[in-house]
């Protein structure tokens, strides 16, 4: 059995989203965490 | 004395010509894989105000490489037009391509730019990979259990259609009643966005070869009898029976292009039942194609 297209498009874009979304977000934050110190901005001092 | 019919106005303007639109404006078919991984450039641009290599390394590597698959979605879809439109028997195949593209820099990301455990490395790669094939979809259609459809049968067939759309056209022009022309071009439009479906998913042309050989061949023949026989004689008859088998034709062709939009298989025949039950009525539909019909 087939799911019809638009189920099977928001389907794909829920994966999509969560995947490369969540990944792109994770590595912004991290980048983020990791540069926090020398960015005077991010900088606690 | 040629007859003025009720539905013929002369004087009145001439009817609109059927013109198909060559181009409209359509977003990126990657569009998706250009805007998701955006905060891969904010990372960037972070890691490059603290001087942080790996990390401007590692995120602008992972969004140059989201947006080369994106790219060669676009040219899929570039492909995938001139055959519908020039009917070329070649296309690219970039669709897989771009979803392993996406799924391996996915994966790579979760891990080199996410820190992610390298268990769960995989989970996003392969969850990456299966959002492509649902939301566009890989090269090979065929791959859903039916056997393939080679790119010069879709070809073939989506040309046979166009030649019998622009005769169906032509005798439209010849037709002159605002009513029936409108119902014409009405008919035309539904079935170009049917070949435009077929074209985007080869796998429907299976499902749709009976309509291409009754509806379409059937149309041709009701409007260029109808064009032949008015220019003769006008009668009232004649047109009412002409307006219901369009209004007939044109149920068919919606009811067609939404279940090719739905997938769904189990109604079709039953439409095409109807028509062709109306075009034997009407003596139109000849006994080589039925009997085709009824072999299939």
């Amino acid at each position: 059995m087939r799911l019809p297209k638009p189920l099977t498009k928001i389907l794909g874009w829920l994966l999509l989203v969560t995947t490369i979304g969540v990944v792109s977000c994770q590595s912004l934050f991290q980048a983020r965490v990791d540069n926090a110190p020398e960015i005077p901005f991010f900088s606690n001092e | 004395m040629h007859r003025k019919s009720p539905f013929s106005p002369m004087n009145e303007s001439r009817p609109r010509r059927f013109v198909r639109e060559p181009h409209k404006f359509r977003l990126p078919e990657g569009l998706l894989l250009y805007l998701l991984p955006l905060p891969l450039v904010a990372g960037a641009l972070l890691s490059l105000a603290a001087g942080d290599l790996y990390g401007v390394i590692v995120n602008t590597s992972g969004y140059l490489l989201y947006v080369m698959a994106a790219t060669w979605m676009n040219q899929d879809r570039e492909g995938k037009r001139i055959l519908r439109h020039l009917v070329v028997k070649r296309k690219p195949r970039y669709r897989t391509r771009a979803a392993l593209l996406v799924a391996f820099t996915t994966a790579l990301l979760s891990w080199l730019g996410a820190g992610y455990s390298l268990w769960i490395v995989p989970m996003f790669g392969l969850g990456a990979l299966w959002g492509m094939y649902l939301y566009y979809g890989f090269d090979a259609q065929a791959a859903q259990g039916v056997a393939a459809i080679d790119d010069d049968e879709v070809a073939r067939a989506i040309a046979e259609a166009e030649t019998i759309l622009s005769k169906i056209d032509a005798a439209n022009r010849r037709i002159h009643n605002r009513e029936f022309n409108r119902r014409i071009e009405r008919i035309l439009t539904i079935a170009h966005e049917i070949l435009d479906e077929i074209a985007r998913d080869p796998g429907d042309l299976r499902r749709s070869r009976r309509f291409l050989k009754i509806y379409l061949e059937g149309t041709r023949k009701v409007t260029e009898g109808y064009a032949s026989t008015h220019q003769h004689a006008d009668s009232p008859r004649l047109e009412e029976n002409f307006r219901r088998l369009l209004e007939t034709i044109e149920n068919a062709f919606a009811q067609q292009q939404k279940k090719l939009l739905e997938n769904d298989l189990f109604d079709l025949d039953v439409q095409i039942e109807v028509l062709q039950t109306r075009l034997q009525q009407e003596g139109l539909l000849e006994p080589a194609v039925q009997k085709e019909n009824t072999h299939e």
